[in-house]
């Protein structure tokens, strides 16, 4: 997540910054949007785990930043969770745009050193997980939290690297969302939102 | 230093400022809203959230709600290896970020970096940053900043070396990297951009010959592996020696590309009306998978015209960072000056860091 990013860099927190183009992006009519930060703590990290067939390092734990849009009449249109993964040439931020069920809107990469990127953030590759939640993105990946290799998602060969780490950002993202804010994504909702 | 002495009330104003701002939209909201949210939390009473709620356990969410700090220590040796003499630096402060909301808004953020900074055992308060960015509109594309904020030209923005090693040419050009006074900035889907009316005294607020300095960027947006980005200022700079009357323009290019990134910054201006001025730099870094190493080489070539002639100087800076443990990071750099004129030739520096941040 960014401030996971900015906490292993070493970097002062004046190099935090908001993902005001995810939401644009997402979310064109959002009228004006609010930050929750919470700490993801080793309790968090264990209850993420159980649903996960792969771990999460620990650096992952500490302060982490969902960001809630509305509409001018305070209605909640989604959510955007910036995470930051590991990659095969370094940190790679994803900025995912969840709506208030946390089914998948889109993605972006704020920030990728990574080949393929064109091709995971295509229409096509996006098409294909949007609209899915935890259990669907799951069926993706094998009981080992690999790619799988028939029946799975379609993508370019040179790209399957990239899309592997993006679905497992896009199963943390959802388990951490639910686990970590869902207190107050009951208050977000509203009465008549998604239980 | 009356400055020194005021320092610490301007950011107590800030904070209290942007606090009262908070306190007083949130009063509104909850107003209005209150019955139905008294009546969400009867229904559902284990679901209190410090949403900007004033009331019960929510009332120190006003302080506490989107907080984060860290306590910032370091210490740093320079040495001169022309006659050994080494200079130890110590930093200790605060880093925090606050995001200042209502319940359904974010109205600003506020950034406090405080420091205590010791030369040679010479302690003294410095002000690192320290601003409040207000979100005039929702959508972040007009935003108001104020306080002690960067200065809006090349590489010094975004903000990525503040208590590091590691630096680019802020100083040359501008003379520091932030200063008092206000921007206007946004974020746009493909541009961001930044311009600013400061005092042009660098850390401390000194008004003595009436210095004043403008500045801005426009440049692509940083999400993307390849920006770019166009800068200019004018404006007469407070230094050591008095006002220098300074106007630059220039590029800066920066590239992410598997485990290197690139950055370049080119700017072209005038000191006094009188120097050409032409500064150069150019950076490759190398970063493992996860980011705990990474290595870097700078080149700088800087060029004086203080009359007919061109006078040269380059500096080569060999450096790299290492995440020790969680919270430990240490860094080394060596500096080698090449210069035609071997009077000028100053001495080859090697400097290290070792940084600890509790958060």
């Amino acid at each position: 997540m960014l401030l996971a990013a900015a906490s292993s860099h070493g970097q002062a927190y004046c190099s935090l910054r908001d993902p005001m183009v995810a939401l644009n992006k997402a979310f064109p009519s959002f009228d004006h949007h609010r930050s929750i930060v919470r700490e993801v703590s080793e309790d968090h990290r264990d209850e993420i785990l159980d649903r996960l067939p792969f771990t999460i390092h620990r650096n992952e734990l500490g302060s982490h930043t969902l960001y809630a849009a509305f509409d001018s009449s305070d209605r909640l249109l989604g959510l955007i969770h910036v995470r930051t993964e590991r990659g095969r040439w370094g940190l790679t931020e994803i900025a995912w745009t969840l709506g208030p069920d946390l089914r998948v809107d889109g993605f972006r990469f704020q920030r990728s050193r990574e080949s393929g990127q064109a091709e995971i953030e295509s229409e096509t590759f996006q098409a294909q997980v949007r609209g899915l939640g935890f259990v669907e993105i799951r069926a993706f990946l094998d009981q080992d939290g690999l790619l799988r290799t028939e029946g799975g998602i379609e993508v370019p060969v040179n790209a399957r690297p990239l899309a592997e780490d993006t679905l497992r950002s896009a199963l943390k993202t959802i388990a951490a969302t639910e686990i970590v804010w869902g207190r107050e994504l009951v208050k977000l909702r509203g009465p008549d939102g998604p239980g | 230093m009356i400055v020194f002495r005021s320092v610490p009330a301007v950011a107590a104003l800030v904070l209290a400022g942007s606090l009262a701002v908070q306190v007083r939209a949130s009063a509104a909201t909850t107003d209005g809203a209150e019955a139905a949210v008294a009546e969400d939390l009867d229904q559902s009473p284990d679901e209190e959230l410090p949403l900007g709620d004033l009331s019960g356990e929510g009332r120190w969410s006003v302080l506490t709600d989107n907080l984060r700090w860290a306590l910032d220590v370091a210490g740093r040796i320079d040495v001169n290896t022309r006659d050994g003499s080494l200079t130890h630096v110590e930093f200790v402060g605060i880093d925090l970020h606050k995001v200042v909301s209502t319940s359904k808004r974010d109205i600003g953020t506020l950034l406090v970096q405080l420091y205590g900074k010791g030369v040679d055992g010479d302690w003294k308060y410095t002000t690192r940053l320290l601003y409040f960015n207000y979100l005039a509109s929702g959508g972040g594309g007009f935003n108001i900043r104020f306080g002690h904020i960067l200065v809006p030209f090349g590489l010094n923005l975004p903000s990525r070396t503040p208590g590091t090693l590691r630096q680019y040419i802020a100083g040359r050009n501008i003379g520091f990297k932030a200063d008092w006074g206000a921007s206007v900035n946004g974020v746009l889907p493909e541009w961001n951009y930044e311009i600013s009316l400061t005092r042009g005294s660098g850390v401390d607020f000194k008004s003595h010959d009436s210095p004043y300095l403008v500045s801005g960027r426009v440049g692509s947006s940083m999400e993307r592996p390849l920006v770019a980005g166009l800068s200019a200022l004018y404006g007469d700079v407070l230094g050591k020696k008095g006002v220098v009357r300074k106007a630059r323009v220039g590029a800066d290019v920066r590239w992410l590309g598997g485990p290197v990134d690139v950055r370049a910054e080119l700017s072209y201006g005038r000191d006094d009306r009188t120097t050409d001025v032409l500064n150069t730099f150019a950076e490759v870094s190398w970063w493992s998978p996860e980011e705990l190493v990474m290595g870097y080489v700078q080149g700088r070539f800087f060029m004086n015209k203080p009359a007919n002639a061109w006078q040269e100087t380059s500096y080569l800076t060999v450096g790299a960072r290492i995440h020790v443990l969680r919270h430990i990071w240490l860094s080394a750099e060596y500096r080698h000056g090449f210069t035609r004129d071997s009077r000028a030739q100053k001495p080859d520096v090697f400097r290290a860091q070792l940084r600890y941040r509790f958060f």
